[in-house]
């Protein structure tokens, strides 16, 4: 029987996309939802995860899990959310007002860019003020706000519709976590890969292969190199806190660690060394102005077909790519892993700071914000990559995201950078080393040689107890 | 009415008479009482954010380990003088006020000096005051975001004007050497116009008959200039300089915009250098004690400054 005031509708929907809104809006039933989603391709439990949310839609997982509340239970209450001001806070402005409707909350939301968000987030926790109910962390900061964020073992105790097993192992072991303990739920993970031109890899008979080496990725940006078309692609100085991922994709891949188990900087020097050569040799065939380029430069580049392959992640350039009144590429490109399938793993978590006002309400948007349905729906609608596995094997979802099998492989390769309080300075060091060294101004074997002596003192005096253990998993 | 006491005035002059009731002391307490709300808000606003600094930096406090403040004495001071990063700031700190000023005050005297000039005053000073008010209304960050486009390597307005004359494009902001003179290129801009601005109301105002006088004894443009005109405005020119001084020391904004403080630490000025360490790595104990180092360097400038200034007016 179809419940009061929806109605099946008679119009299939032919992708998830429409399936969501449909449901969403209260125009389909939820067993005509399931079936539509099954149709569509997806399994019945994840047709079913997605109808409850997975502890998403927090007021059907709330009434599954015996917790009865009324719709306006937050009547009055506002719910104040910072977000990295990317694809995260468009997808979060997007679902706001189905939340609004659903609690009686006000929710408002803050953004902020990558480099002010840490420090208006150490801030606003070192100071207590309270300002924030949510907070989006991303996973290289979980050692230094840890302290400063709500543990959330006692919430997943009392509220079994969130299951960290549904999450993607790897990501979920360091992301919204410090130690033993659990202070955020992963909302966003990501990978960095090689985006390629799918139609000049079959002009020039090539195939692409999963399983290649750096060589062969050189030697193929060297091929495309050409009649106004350049081979390869990073970004420079404009977003120099992404000139590390572009060395560690390499240095992992040649076996090297960022410190040794005893806290030891750059145990593989050689390695080190040669990965900055690596990237100096890709560079050759990159645009002019490429070590001056931000990430938006770089997409910019990519989706106006100006280079054949780019060093990317896959998040920040499916919507460009895939818009047609932004894109020249669109159905053009796919998706390559970093040769050794080692890149740097981008992550983020939804916390609650301690000094937050409303802890109930904010547990109610972490469920909501981070559910299979709201994922699907941010992935289709603005390319934030899930945390849950589920979604990157459902037959439907791979259907309308080709890369989704290779991003797969980038994501189970993928490495942490390490995450206690220090390595926001270490990082930066590495990257200011990394530019000068990427444009000639240092030599590689000096930009590590200064990099593995600052290290040495950022590390030796303030690392944790214990082994090391981030980019060893 | 208030009854009136004689004052005894020197020979020659006329007797003075002031209120009987206002007494000598009586006027000074008026006089506390009066400069005392100024002086408890100087004190709330500055001298106590002053003091808490202070304080702050003779101790370790960094927050990314512990929210405590421990005293530790000068060992912030004297780790800051012997560290290389904070050093070499400091330099191209000094650097870029000089350079920018110098070229800021010569070039805004120049343009100054065009605009005013008798027969194109009408013509010139209106839409140029209109002109140069644009780059000191926008904000600094627009500024670093405008040039940064200008600069870029691909498709930026700077070299495609340098392609015309032959030069190849210049990576400007991935070189260490050519991002430190973007950013000195970017200031000029932005504040070369306050400088035309202050020297051409100066200009405005210098008396006619004294340059009248020197033509008339045959002395050139140029000697009118630099001994009738320059000696009249230095008082202008000491203030304009000293402002630019400190503001050119403080410069965050277009460094962050453009640059980063990069390629390595190129551009990492003095400002910079202490927000990143206060504000990204949040060892405030040691950005308290650089902000104060900071401060002594742009006070005894200041001082300088001020002392030429004191020293012409007693000349005068």
């Amino acid at each position: 029987m179809t419940p009061k005031g929806r109605k099946n509708v008679n119009k299939q929907p032919t992708d998830l996309d429409s399936l969501q809104e449909l449901w969403q809006s209260g125009r389909i039933s939820r067993q005509g939802f399931v079936r539509a989603a099954m149709r569509l391709g997806l399994s019945l439990a994840a047709a079913e995860a997605l109808a409850i949310g997975a502890g998403g839609g927090a007021l059907e997982a709330a009434t599954k899990s015996g917790e009865a509340r009324s719709e306006q239970r937050f009547k009055g209450q506002t719910l104040n959310l910072l977000y990295f001001a990317a694809t995260y806070a468009v997808g979060a402005q997007m679902v706001i007002p189905e939340f609004q409707k659903m609690t009686g909350a006000t929710v408002r939301l803050a953004q902020s860019p990558y480099l002010s968000l840490f420090t208006k987030e150490l801030t606003s926790l070192v100071s207590g003020a309270g300002d924030f109910d949510v907070m989006q962390v991303a996973y290289q900061w979980d050692g230094q706000f840890s302290p400063y964020l709500e543990d959330l073992a006692p919430y997943l105790q009392r509220d079994k519709s969130v299951n960290m097993q549904d999450f993607i192992p790897a990501v979920a072991a360091v992301t919204g976590t410090w130690g033993r303990r659990r202070h955020g739920i992963p909302n966003a993970c990501d990978a960095y890969g090689i985006i390629y031109r799918t139609d000049i890899f079959q002009k020039h008979g090539i195939k692409a292969n999963a399983q290649w080496t750096w060589d062969e990725y050189l030697r193929l940006a060297k091929e495309l190199t050409g009649g106004g078309m350049h081979g390869t692609s990073i970004c420079g100085q404009a977003n120099k806190e992404q000139a590390d991922s572009f060395w560690t994709a390499r240095y992992w891949s040649l076996g090297g660690h960022l410190l040794t188990r005893a806290w030891k900087p750059l145990p593989q020097r050689q390695a080190a060394v040669k990965a900055v050569e690596m990237v100096k040799s890709a560079l050759k065939y990159a645009p002019r102005g490429v070590l001056s380029y931000s990430i938006s430069d770089e997409n910019n580049a990519f989706v106006t077909g100006k280079v054949a392959m780019a060093e990317l992640w896959p998040s920040l350039i499916r919507g460009t790519a895939n818009n047609p009144k932004q894109s020249k590429v669109v159905g053009l490109w796919n998706l390559l892993p970093y040769p050794g399938h080692h890149p740097q793993l981008s992550a983020w978590s939804v916390a609650i700071p301690r000094s937050a006002k409303n802890k109930a309400l904010a547990w109610e948007w972490l469920k909501f914000y981070t559910s299979t349905q709201k994922q699907l729906l941010f992935l289709n609608k603005v390319g934030v990559g899930p945390t849950r596995t589920a979604l990157y094997t459902e037959p439907a979802v791979v259907k309308q995201h080709p890369d989704f099998p290779t991003h797969l492989i980038s994501l189970k390769g993928t490495r942490a950078r390490f995450r206690f309080a220090a390595s926001q300075q270490a990082f930066n060091f590495l990257d200011d080393q990394l530019m000068l060294a990427y444009g000639g101004s240092s030599s590689p074997s000096s930009a590590i040689g200064a990099v593995a002596s600052e290290w040495q003192k950022v590390v030796t005096d303030h690392h944790p107890a214990g082994q090391y253990t981030d980019d060893y998993a | 009415m208030i009854p009136a006491e004689e004052v005894s005035a020197p020979p020659g002059k006329a007797r003075v008479l002031l209120p009987r009731r206002i007494s000598r002391r009586g006027d000074l307490v008026m006089g506390i009482l009066f400069v005392l709300p100024a002086v408890g808000f100087l004190c709330l606003t500055s001298l106590y954010p002053l003091a808490y600094s202070l304080a702050i930096s003779l101790g370790t406090w960094d927050l990314r380990y512990s929210p405590l403040w421990t005293f530790s004495g000068l060992a912030n001071y004297e780790q800051l003088f012997q560290d290389p990063y904070f050093l070499f700031s400091l330099v191209i700190s000094v650097v870029f006020a000089v350079v920018t000023v110098a070229v800021e005050t010569v070039l805004g005297m120049a343009i100054a000096l065009l605009v005013t000039r008798q027969r194109s005053r009408g013509l010139l000073i209106r839409p140029a005051r209109a002109l140069l008010l644009i780059p000191m209304v926008m904000a600094p960050i627009l500024v670093g975001v405008l040039w940064r486009m200008l600069f870029n390597t691909d498709y930026g307005l700077v070299n495609y004007v340098l392609s015309f004359f032959g030069i190849h494009p210049i990576n400007w902001l991935a070189q260490p050497t050519s991002a430190y003179v973007a950013i000195i290129i970017t200031d000029i801009w932005e504040w070369t116009p306050f400088i035309v601005l202050a020297f051409t109301s100066a200009i405005m105002t210098l008396p006619q008959e004294l340059q009248e006088a020197a033509r008339v004894d045959g002395a050139t443009a140029w000697q009118i200039f630099w001994r009738v005109n320059l000696p009249v405005l230095m008082p202008v020119v000491i203030i304009v300089v000293l402002l630019r001084f400190l503001d050119a020391f403080k410069v965050v904004d277009t460094v962050y915009a453009m640059t980063q403080g990069g390629p390595g630490n190129a551009t990492q000025l003095m400002s910079f250098w202490i927000y990143q360490q206060g504000l990204s790595y949040f060892d405030i104990g040691y950005a308290a004690a650089a902000s104060w180092v900071f401060l002594v360097l742009v006070f005894l400038l200041s001082f300088f400054l001020i002392r030429k200034r004191l020293q012409q007016l007693v000349r005068q």
